[in-house]
């Protein structure tokens, strides 16, 4: 390996991005070579140099034209939050028209098939219905009542 | 209530979508205008260089994929719209505009020490190829991995590490040169 690839792998060391093997053999390296040992320290100055310096803040201005343009653009456009429910709390959203149709059709359905298993309405047929009740209760003697 | 770590924000934004939006922009703030002020050396266009980062996440908070750094996700964004603008620049725009920071609990002799530090080192970092001005950014201010690197700059690792050493020899050559400069203005007074 060539000094330019050890200067390399100093880069990646000072980065933590060396496995330990590759470590060992470039310090086994920097052992016996100034000039690496010299690209070692630059780095790690410069690393240094340019964490050392104070923070760059975002000017005040940035907070109100940010959150501003995030509560129009929450009010205009509300997110559709994902909540978890279980199965027998989901409601099922549908648009005004589409409950209309499915009223409408429940009713005027429900009506035509009532019609329909009801039969038409014979008063022959009719009288010859009788009515016949099921009960568990058990039988009330009613004093001075003879059926 | 803020979310403590990244992990924990990534949650709350897949439950309450861009709701999740504050903590974000909160715990980002400083870092996105930072990246991009030293990428653009311009405090406007940093300052609208952030702006239209946090509108972008604004708008696709639904799409983070939450197994992916949140990190990298956002530094690619701002890095989209720093190069926007980058590319919109006049040269000369570029390299003026070099405010200094400096700490308030410095005495004056430190802080000319360390104003005159950090405008070396700046001038340096904006001497270098924006390609590798950009990748020192991230690893060095912002600290990310070679592998969100990578991500962020659509390079493979081995890209990043080559460029991450080329950088900082460069960088190291031009403050030297500056540095050997500064020495003989000395000798010379």
């Amino acid at each position: 390996m060539s000094c330019e690839q050890f200067e390399e792998q100093v880069s990646a060391y000072i980065d933590h991005e060396l496995r330990d093997e590759e470590a060992e053999i470039l310090f086994r390296h920097l052992g016996n070579c100034v000039s690496c040992r010299k690209a070692m320290t630059v780095a790690l100055d410069l690393r240094s140099g340019l964490r050392d310096q104070a923070p760059l803040l975002a000017p005040e201005e940035l907070d109100e034209k940010v959150m501003s343009m995030a509560r129009s653009r929450q009010l205009w456009m509300p997110d559709r939050v994902a909540v978890p429910v279980t199965m027998w709390q989901r409601r099922i959203s549908m648009r005004v028209p589409a409950v209309a149709a499915a009223m409408f059709i429940l009713l005027f359905g429900g009506f035509f098939a009532s019609s329909l298993w009801l039969g038409p309405n014979d008063s022959a047929a009719n009288a010859k219905v009788q009515t016949v009740y099921i009960t568990t209760l058990p039988a009330v003697e009613v004093r001075g009542y003879t059926p | 209530m803020q979310p403590a770590t990244d992990e924990q924000l990534v949650d709350r934004i897949r439950k309450e979508g861009s709701l999740a939006f504050t903590p974000l922009y909160h715990r980002y703030k400083h870092r996105v205008y930072a990246y991009c002020y030293r990428l653009l050396r311009h405090p406007q266009n940093a300052e609208d260089a952030a702006q239209e980062t946090f509108l972008k996440i604004h708008r696709s908070l639904h799409q983070l994929d939450s197994s992916a750094s949140l990190q990298a996700w956002i530094f690619t964004i701002a890095r989209n719209e720093a190069f926007t603008i980058l590319r919109r620049m006049k040269p000369s725009e570029d390299l003026e505009n070099i405010t200094d920071d400096v700490w308030d609990d410095e005495t004056p002799l430190e802080r000319v020490v360390a104003r005159e530090r950090s405008e070396i080192l700046q001038h340096c970092l904006g001497l270098l190829r924006p390609a590798y001005r950009e990748i020192l950014i991230l690893r060095e201010y912002e600290q990310l991995s070679y592998t969100e690197i990578a991500r962020v700059t659509n390079l493979s690792e081995s890209a990043v590490k080559s460029a991450l050493f080329k950088a900082r020899k460069s960088m190291g050559k031009k403050l030297e040169t500056i540095l050997k400069g500064k020495n003989n203005e000395l000798r010379a007074i």
